[in-house]
């Protein structure tokens, strides 16, 4: 049987969040976790690998927002049963498509960089 | 024979002391030595030299701590033996658990310097860590059979002082034992929580080695705990039943184990035992 593990390089300038997310997925991708599979609870990932437990709490709600994994309260973890083809679902990389889209589209109006930063700073702060 | 052993009752005293202040000590620092050792060596080689010379520095004060220790205890004892009094002129049984005490002083040394070989390790291990993707149940860090006796300790005492308070004997505190249950309890589950949870944990590379080193941790305070709870059932049924004499010896032996105990569990996992990984439940 196997036992897929995961490991993190504290020093890289990738966050950790991001390598856990990268690499939970990656052992979905090969075949090593599948769909019902149960996850090592937030505590247990964290002490194992020696970091906060709000970082592999925050890889556990990005995987599972995209429908990688599966939160079932008291009983933990589990690995979605659509995991596979929800790999491909990939927010970041929608989000800076999205806004390239839209910051052209502003450009294009005449805006200057520096109005659309203060503008979308303004929004994000729910400022009008 | 037993007659006389019992009316000379300081033997197992003078045993408790010169056991639990040098022989167990020292056997348990030989036996971290040689795993912490015998583990940098196979996996953390960096730390090899720093681990090995933090020990040989650490043996030495181990030494002087025992040896004072040893004579400490063996004055209490000599003193009571020849003035033919109960010890510190007080009283036999909480004069034991003084020289439990006493005996714990080499004890926490040693576990200090087990924390030091870990963070030893940790600052040694590199930045990369590593961890199983699989999830850990509970029951594979300890046996059903453990947590059923757990169980039924409790119960055991709870209906021993019930049956005491119809039944009272002199000196018999009533319910306040029960306060006395729980303030055990709490004080066993936080040391198994902080086992579980010990973040310099993540220094031991290998995660089948880690789950081992819980697991051993796990096993150890559990079987304290659960001697600890069946322990107070029985001195309160030989006070109950005036069985004093009884009572000293069996919590001299108690504390004996308890100190006993811990040589098959402060140490690093050894190198061989855990190469398949999370697949030590075989262990239990």
């Amino acid at each position: 049987m196997s036992n897929p593990q995961i490991s993190i390089n504290v020093s890289s300038t990738e966050p950790i969040f991001e390598q856990l997310v990268s690499q939970i997925k990656n052992a979905i991708s090969v075949g090593h976790l599948l769909g019902g599979d149960s996850l090592p609870s937030i505590r247990q990932l964290a002490t194992d690998l020696g970091v906060n437990a709000k970082t592999v709490a925050k890889a556990y709600r990005l995987l599972e927002r995209d429908e990688v994994i599966v939160s079932r309260g008291y009983r933990g973890s589990f690995v979605h049963q659509n995991a596979k083809s929800n790999l491909q679902t990939d927010i970041k990389s929608w989000l800076e498509d999205q806004l390239a889209i839209d910051i052209k589209r502003y450009r294009d109006s005449g805006a200057t960089d520096s109005e659309i930063r203060i503008a979308f700073s303004n929004a994000m702060h729910g400022k009008s | 024979m037993l007659e006389r052993l019992l009316s000379d009752g300081y033997w197992f005293m003078f045993i408790q002391v010169v056991t639990t202040t040098w022989f167990m000590p020292m056997m348990l620092f030989v036996r971290l030595r040689n795993a912490s050792n015998s583990y940098c060596r196979e996996h953390a080689i960096s730390a090899f030299d720093e681990v090995s010379s933090l020990l040989a520095g650490r043996y030495l004060m181990l030494k002087v701590l025992a040896l004072l220790s040893l004579i400490l205890g063996l004055v209490v004892v000599g003193h009571a033996y020849l003035s033919q009094t109960e010890l510190f002129n007080w009283d036999n049984q909480a004069g034991l658990v003084v020289l439990f005490f006493i005996a714990l002083i080499p004890g926490l040394w040693i576990s200090k310097v087990q924390s030091e070989v870990i963070d030893t390790i940790f600052a040694n291990s590199g930045s990369t860590r590593t961890a199983s993707l699989v999830a850990t149940p509970w029951t594979s860090y300890v046996s059903k059979t453990l947590i059923a006796l757990l169980t039924l300790g409790q119960l055991v005492f709870v209906v021993s002082v019930v049956y005491f308070v119809s039944n009272p004997f002199s000196g018999f505190a009533g319910y306040t034992n029960l306060f006395g249950l729980v303030v055990i309890n709490l004080i066993f589950l936080a040391v198994c929580y902080f086992a579980l949870t010990h973040k310099k944990l993540s220094a031991i590379e290998d995660p089948g080695h880690r789950h081992l080193l819980k697991v051993k941790n796990l096993r150890f305070n559990l079987i304290a705990w659960t001697v600890a709870v069946f322990y107070l059932s029985l001195s309160l049924w030989l006070s109950g039943l005036a069985l004093k004499d009884y009572a000293l010896l069996l919590q001299s032996f108690y504390f004996q184990f308890v100190v006993f105990l811990t040589l098959f569990t402060i140490a690093l996992p050894n190198s061989d035992q855990s190469e398949s990984g999370l697949e030590t439940n075989v262990l239990r």
